[in-house]
């Protein structure tokens, strides 16, 4: 090895970190307080998006629902017409007769 | 030397069962590893205490994926010197100048020459990512190129030729400045 290679070495020597060092990691591993207040945000978000869409799909439900009722009723209402047509011709040919 | 090799496999395999006085006992027998590579790297002192602990979180959480205390090693070096090329790439976009781009009295050697080191720093810096991270592998942990090749995942024969190349460079440089500062 050349001097230039040991002269590398020499400023390239490992040096300890801050004193505390070990402390601040194992600070953070027992307190993962970003991986928790992530998860705590995510169950919320999914809680709200559940409701959200449970209550999406009973207000459609709903909807559809209350069409078939409206359609069942105009179809009740055309037929009742129908018969009380034929009724009152009935009736009137009677009248005649 | 077998002794410590049993008892280094030990706190291992208490660490990855969460013992925490045995993860604080690797964190310190590592710690002047991982922090001098980024050091060395990044020239700044806050970044590389910061990219240490960010380094030494990952292996917590990825403890059972290391089979032995070499392969802790081993790990340690690659995802240091992949996350330092990674922060040093986004520092380009947003630089920061450290205390550390200025010379430590302090910390250099009585023996050295303060001007020396001072220049063969800012040499190092000069260098482009792989091969400064391949400097900083070779000489300051001591690495064999084939060590190098497989840490940061590129071909031996372009560890050798960065080597080489990035060796000649900092020679030219030095003289160049050694010329200069004598003119």
């Amino acid at each position: 090895m050349n001097d230039f290679e040991t002269q590398l070495r020499q400023n390239l020597k490992r040096k300890q970190p801050p004193m505390g060092f070990t402390q601040k990691v194992l600070l953070q591993t027992a307190t993962p307080k970003r991986h928790l207040r992530r998860w705590i945000l995510a169950t919320v978000a999914a809680v709200f998006s559940l409701a959200g869409g449970l209550e999406l799909y009973r207000y459609q439900q709903g909807q559809f629902a209350k069409q078939q009722v409206m359609l069942a009723l105009r179809i009740t209402s055309e037929k009742s017409h129908v018969a009380q047509m034929k009724i009152d011709q009935i009736n009137q040919r009677r009248i005649l007769q | 030397m077998l002794f410590r090799l049993n008892q280094a496999a030990q706190v291992h395999v208490l660490a990855a069962r969460g013992d925490q006085a045995a993860f604080a006992e690797i964190v310190q027998e590592h710690q002047a590893m991982v922090f001098s590579i980024a050091l060395h790297f990044l020239r700044n002192r806050a970044v590389a205490e910061e990219l240490a602990q960010d380094v030494f979180l990952h292996l917590f959480r990825n403890l059972n994926e290391i089979q032995s205390p070499g392969h802790l090693t081993n790990w340690l070096r690659r995802v240091t010197s992949h996350r330092c090329i990674d922060q040093s790439r986004q520092q380009k976009y947003r630089p920061k100048v450290g205390l550390e781009a200025a010379p430590e009295p302090s910390m250099v050697p009585r023996t050295a020459d303060p001007f020396l080191t001072e220049m063969l720093d800012r040499l190092i810096r000069t260098l482009p990512e792989k091969p400064r991270m391949v400097i900083i592998l070779r000489y300051q942990e001591d690495m064999e190129p084939t060590e190098i090749a497989e840490t940061m995942n590129i071909p031996v024969g372009t560890v050798k030729s960065i080597l080489h190349r990035a060796l000649a460079l900092l020679r030219g440089k030095r003289e160049r400045e050694r010329k200069e500062a004598r003119a």
